[in-house]
């Protein structure tokens, strides 16, 4: 799985600090998501990409 | 309960529970080289656990959260982790300690129930840390 998180962040110019406050997590988690190293619960996933201005499909993408 | 004073209570409740067992070390066992190490190896943890109490007051500070989804994954595979790391260390244990006594080596109750909690506490915080740098905690 990768994600276009990093990229979105940048656009609104956010470091991980404010999206992890913006959507209530430690910052280590933002950055293993971001790495695609954790899959995040569907709650979260949501929160992130209502954060970030976008739908989950289009924040979280799959190699199927 | 807020989380600051969560973590104070903790704090308090890990310095008394500490004191206790160093106290009740010295007046049962008296000072030698075994209680020595205890009270060192209790010393260590006291420190482990300020060091941790200072970082948790800076995160708290910067207005993130003390626990999230993954923390509580994680703080709970390493939990398992640990149970089953520490019960084949115990079993290897048993059979070094019984070939120990062959060579006049005994340890008392209150020193193994020492070695026991010290060991499952240590092993723990490793796969803690180990699990916390690797970031993956979802099923491979």
């Amino acid at each position: 799985m990768r994600t276009r998180i990093k990229e979105l962040r940048a656009r609104y110019n956010m470091t991980q600090e404010d999206l992890a406050k913006l959507v209530g997590v430690r910052r280590e988690t933002i950055l293993f998501i971001e790495k695609g190293e954790y899959n995040p619960s569907l709650n979260l996933a949501h929160a992130i990409a209502k954060a970030l201005k976008t739908s989950i499909d289009e924040l979280f993408l799959f190699d199927d | 309960m807020d989380e600051r004073t969560r973590m104070w209570a903790m704090v308090g409740v890990s310095a008394v529970v500490l004191l206790g067992i160093a106290l009740m070390i010295v007046l049962v066992e008296g000072l030698n080289a075994w209680t020595g190490v205890m009270l060192l190896t209790i010393v260590a943890l006291a420190l482990v656990a300020l060091a941790l109490a200072v970082r948790t007051m800076r995160e708290m500070r910067s207005g993130l959260p003390l626990k999230d989804e993954r923390s509580i994954a994680l703080a709970m595979r390493a939990g398992n982790r640990a149970f089953y790391v520490s019960m084949y260390l115990f079993l290897f244990m048993a059979i070094g300690f019984t070939a120990l006594e062959d060579e006049g080596v005994v340890l008392s109750n209150s020193e193994l129930l020492f070695v026991i909690v010290a060991l499952m506490g240590s092993i723990h915080i490793v796969l803690s840390t180990y699990y916390n740098r690797k970031g993956r905690v979802a099923p491979e």
